[in-house]
């Protein structure tokens, strides 16, 4: 009995030890996209998700998005590579995970890149692409268009890498994100426009002027393709055992 | 019937004997492995360093020669990035380079301060491109310092607890150097905006 005891203690400081290692954050059956800050919008996170299933699909790279409100007063290279460890993105052979993480709080935001991709992703590369892509939009927290954004011209040097077309549907729907937002913010603008269009008709009252009215109007929100699928049950639903050594690159913004 | 006993005992004495030979050297065999595995992922640990302490020390002619261009009178930056770049390339010992890396990582972090007086160097693509490579390297060596003294901890530990202690003896196993200089590290630069 008293032997059973002890192992029983010595169990329980084991399984303490390996605790103290633990993390907190698991990832979400999204896998490629965990909004624990709550910022992203079901376009962004579809696009995401479909995305990084076929990236995952051709290349066997893994592109994660992870959001949080705060670093817990981590240093947000710790807490990227705490995330990127634990949850292994990337192939366990090839290393060839990116992790793009965000805080939304702490105003920063990390693109963790590993081992097998550091040739592709370079640190000044990753800089770049946040100093060009990122910071602007996230400095206006419009989170979506910025994560968006970055994750798009992740995935095309990803493709590139592996010496493969970068697929049409991320063109274009890089540059229909673009249009939609852009949309929204000029659209008081447009209206403007079209309310000086109809009063010039108006005043004018010349012949056919009316056919102009309600013809090629902004789009939004138009069918896009590329329908997503969340949760099919088919991928093993978890990353594939990858590493980082710390490269990438941070920006405060 | 006196002799008989006799007889089994010594037998007896024998094949305990037997049984703790073959099981010391079954013991032997495992430990010297276990603690040759560590050993071999201490070292491969701390030729991950190597790398990235060189790869940092090639990028620093690329990164005076711009700021030379820009800022050109800021010499005492520029001599201590260059000083501590010759320490860290003569540096042959754990403690040494962890010294000489620290250094290095202080001045480097001093120029970050100044360049905010250059804008054009700052808007340079080159230094930022540079810059970005040095403190991504500079993540890389923190990331392969904790994963060392992460196995540095097993591999010592390993050879100075018993059992284990006996064969590390035998064979003559030594303990490893901990890449020191984590704390000093990450302090701030002192100078500020002076």
């Amino acid at each position: 009995m008293r032997r059973i005891n002890w192992i029983f203690v010595i169990i329980i400081f084991f399984i303490n030890l390996c605790d103290v290692k633990g993390f907190a954050l698991n990832f979400t059956e999204d896998i490629y996209v965990n909004d624990f800050a709550d910022v992203l919008n079901e376009d962004t996170k579809n696009f995401i998700i479909s995305q990084g299933k076929a990236l995952d699909g051709s290349t066997s790279a893994q592109l994660a998005v992870v959001t949080t409100k705060t670093l817990e007063s981590q240093p947000i290279e710790d807490y990227a590579l705490n995330i990127f460890r634990e949850w292994e993105i990337g192939n366990k052979e090839k290393n060839n995970g990116v992790l793009l993480l965000l805080s939304t709080e702490d105003r920063q935001v990390k693109i963790e890149v590993g081992y097998g991709l550091e040739g592709a992703l370079n640190d000044a590369k990753t800089g770049r692409i946040l100093d060009n892509f990122g910071v602007p939009y996230f400095k206006k927290e419009n989170w979506n268009l910025g994560v968006r954004e970055v994750y798009i011209n992740l995935l095309s040097e990803i493709y590139k890498e592996y010496g493969l077309e970068v697929p049409e549907e991320v063109v274009d729907k890089a540059v229909q994100s673009k249009v939609v937002d852009e949309n929204m913010e000029t659209f008081f603008e447009i209206g403007v426009v079209i309310f000086i269009f109809i009063i010039f008709l108006i005043f004018t009252k010349g012949d056919g002027g009316t056919p102009f009215i309600g013809g090629p109007g902004p789009f939004i929100g138009g069918g896009f393709g590329g329908g997503s699928f969340r949760g099919g049950g088919f991928g093993s639903g978890g990353f594939g055992g990858g590493s980082s050594g710390g490269g990438g690159a941070s920006r405060g913004f | 019937m006196e002799n008989n006993s006799k007889m089994s005992v010594g037998k007896i004495v024998l094949i305990i004997a037997a049984v703790l030979v073959v099981v010391s050297v079954f013991f032997g065999v495992a430990s010297y492995n276990n603690i040759v595995k560590l050993k071999e992922n201490a070292d491969s640990q701390s030729s991950n360093i190597d790398n990235q302490l060189k790869r940092r020390s090639d990028l620093i002619p690329n990164l005076l020669n711009t700021v030379k261009g820009s800022a050109a009178h800021e010499t005492e930056i520029i001599e201590s990035i260059s000083k501590s770049r010759e320490k860290l390339a003569g540096a042959s010992t754990m403690s040494d380079k962890a010294e000489a890396d620290s250094d290095l990582t202080n001045a480097l972090n001093r120029l970050l301060v100044v360049v905010e007086n250059y804008p054009d160097l700052k808007a340079n693509a080159n230094f930022t491109g540079l810059m970005d490579e040095l403190s991504g390297t500079e993540n890389r060596i923190s990331v392969a310092r904790k994963d060392y003294n992460d196995a540095a901890v097993q591999y010592n530990q390993k050879i100075k607890y018993f059992p284990t202690l006996i064969i590390a003896r035998l064979c003559g196993f030594e303990s490893m150097d901990y890449f020191k200089a984590s704390e000093t590290d990450k302090e701030v630069p002192d100078v500020k905006f002076d």
